[in-house]
C-alpha cells in the first residue's frame, strides 16, 4: 500500500467535518456552494454593502457624541432591551470572505499533509492518468475539461460529494440520493469505459 | 455563533482538517480514485460509506441544537438539474480526479497540474450562471 489512511480513519475525519460544520458555522457542509460564493460578484458586493453599513453606524454614533456629548451616549442604555432574535428559519450563507477562508484552509491542509509525507510539489497526476491521457495536451485537456464539467455539474445539481453525498444523504434527502447515485454511478461507468478502452 | 473571530477560527480549522484528511487518505490521488471507481480497491468507497453513516447519526443530534437546527432541517428540492448535473459532475470527476474539496487540497499539495483543473472548475462554476439564466431557467429553490 501507499501509506494512505485506513478507511475507518478517513471516514471518521470526513464525518467529523460534516457534523461539526453546521454546529460551529450554522451552515451545512458543502464545498461547491462555497466555491460559487467565492466566485460571485454579488457576494462580494453584499459584503462591501454590509461593511459600509457598519461604517455608517459608527459615523452616526460619532456624530451623536460630537453634537450632544457623552451624556447622550448613555440614554440608549435606559431603553428596554431589544427582543431576542428568534431562531433563524433559513441557514445563513457564507460571506465572500468566509468562503475564501475555507478554500484557502483546505489548500493549507493539503500542503501540510504533503509536506509531512514528503511529497509536496509534483507535476505528476499518477500512473493511471498518464496511461489514460498521456503527458501532453490530452492530459491538460482532461484536467481543464474535467474541471469545467465538475464546476458546471456541481452547480447544476446543487451540490457535490460533501453537500449532496454527506450532508444531503446524511439527512435522508431524496434529491441528494438521486444526485449522489448520478455522480457516483457516472464516475464508475466512465472510469470502467476508460480503463477498458485505453488501458 | 454568527460572524466573528471564533466563527472564522472554526471555518479555518474545519478547512485545514478537511484538506489534510483528503490528502492523507489518498482522495487527492488519481490512481486511488480510479481504483475506487473500477472496484479494484474498495478502500475509498468504504471511506465514503462510513463517513455517510457516521454523518447521518451525527446530524440527528445536530438537528436539536439551536443555531444549527435551521440548516439541518432545510429540505433539498428535486429539480431538472438534479440528475443531469450529477451526470455532468461525475464525468468531470472521472476525467480530472477532482471533486471540489479534493481540488483545493490538490492545489495545496503543490500539484502543478491541478491548477488546470482549478481553472476549468472556476470557469465551469461561473459559466453555469449564464447558461441557467439564458437556457435552463428552472426553479433551483435557492433564495
Amino acid at each position: 500500500m501507499t501509506g494512505y489512511w485506513p478507511w475507518w480513519l478517513g471516514a471518521f475525519a470526513l464525518a467529523t467535518v460534516a457534523v461539526l460544520h453546521p454546529l460551529l458555522t450554522g451552515r451545512l457542509f458543502g464545498v461547491s456552494g462555497l466555491f460559487s460564493r467565492a466566485l460571485s460578484p454579488s457576494a462580494l458586493k453584499e459584503e462591501r454593502a454590509l461593511a459600509a453599513i457598519g461604517d455608517m453606524e459608527k459615523a452616526m454614533l460619532e456624530a451623536t457624541r460630537a453634537e450632544f456629548g457623552e451624556a447622550a451616549m448613555t440614554v440608549a442604555a435606559n431603553d428596554p432591551p431589544a427582543p431576542e432574535p428568534s431562531e433563524p428559519t433559513i441557514a445563513p450563507r457564507f460571506s465572500f470572505r468566509a468562503s475564501w477562508l475555507f478554500i484557502v484552509a483546505i489548500a493549507a491542509g493539503g500542503a501540510l499533509s504533503a509536506v509531512i509525507s514528503s511529497r509536496f510539489g509534483t507535476t505528476e497526476m499518477g500512473n493511471v492518468h498518464r496511461a489514460l491521457f498521456g503527458d501532453g495536451a490530452l492530459a491538460l485537456l482532461s484536467l481543464f475539461g474535467g474541471g469545467f464539467l465538475v464546476g458546471f455539474g456541481t452547480q447544476m445539481t446543487g451540490g457535490c460529494t460533501s453537500g449532496h453525498g454527506l450532508s444531503g444523504c446524511g439527512r435522508m434527502q431524496a434529491a441528494s440520493f438521486l444526485a449522489t447515485a448520478a455522480f457516483y454511478g457516472t464516475g464508475i461507468v466512465v472510469s470502467l469505459v476508460l480503463a477498458s478502452v485505453l488501458l | 455563533m454568527k460572524t466573528g473571530p471564533s466563527r472564522n477560527a472554526a471555518i479555518a480549522a474545519l478547512g485545514l482538517l478537511l484538506g489534510f484528511s483528503l490528502s492523507q487518505m489518498g482522495f487527492t490521488d488519481y490512481d486511488q480514485l480510479h481504483a475506487m471507481f473500477t472496484f479494484a480497491d474498495l478502500r475509498l468507497f468504504l471511506v465514503f460509506v462510513g463517513a455517510l453513516g457516521l454523518t447521518a447519526v451525527g446530524l440527528r443530534f445536530v438537528a436539536r441544537v439551536p443555531g444549527a437546527a435551521a440548516a439541518v432541517r432545510e429540505p433539498r428540492a428535486i429539480h431538472p438539474g438534479t440528475v443531469a448535473g450529477g451526470v455532468v459532475f461525475g464525468l468531470g470527476w472521472a476525467l480530472s480526479g477532482a471533486c471540489p474539496g479534493v481540488l483545493f487540497a490538490q492545489v495545496g499539495e503543490g500539484r502543478a497540474l491541478a491548477l488546470f483543473s482549478f481553472a476549468g472548475a472556476a470557469l465551469g462554476t461561473v459559466s453555469y450562471r449564464f447558461v441557467h439564466a439564458r437556457f435552463f431557467k428552472w426553479d433551483r429553490h435557492q433564495c
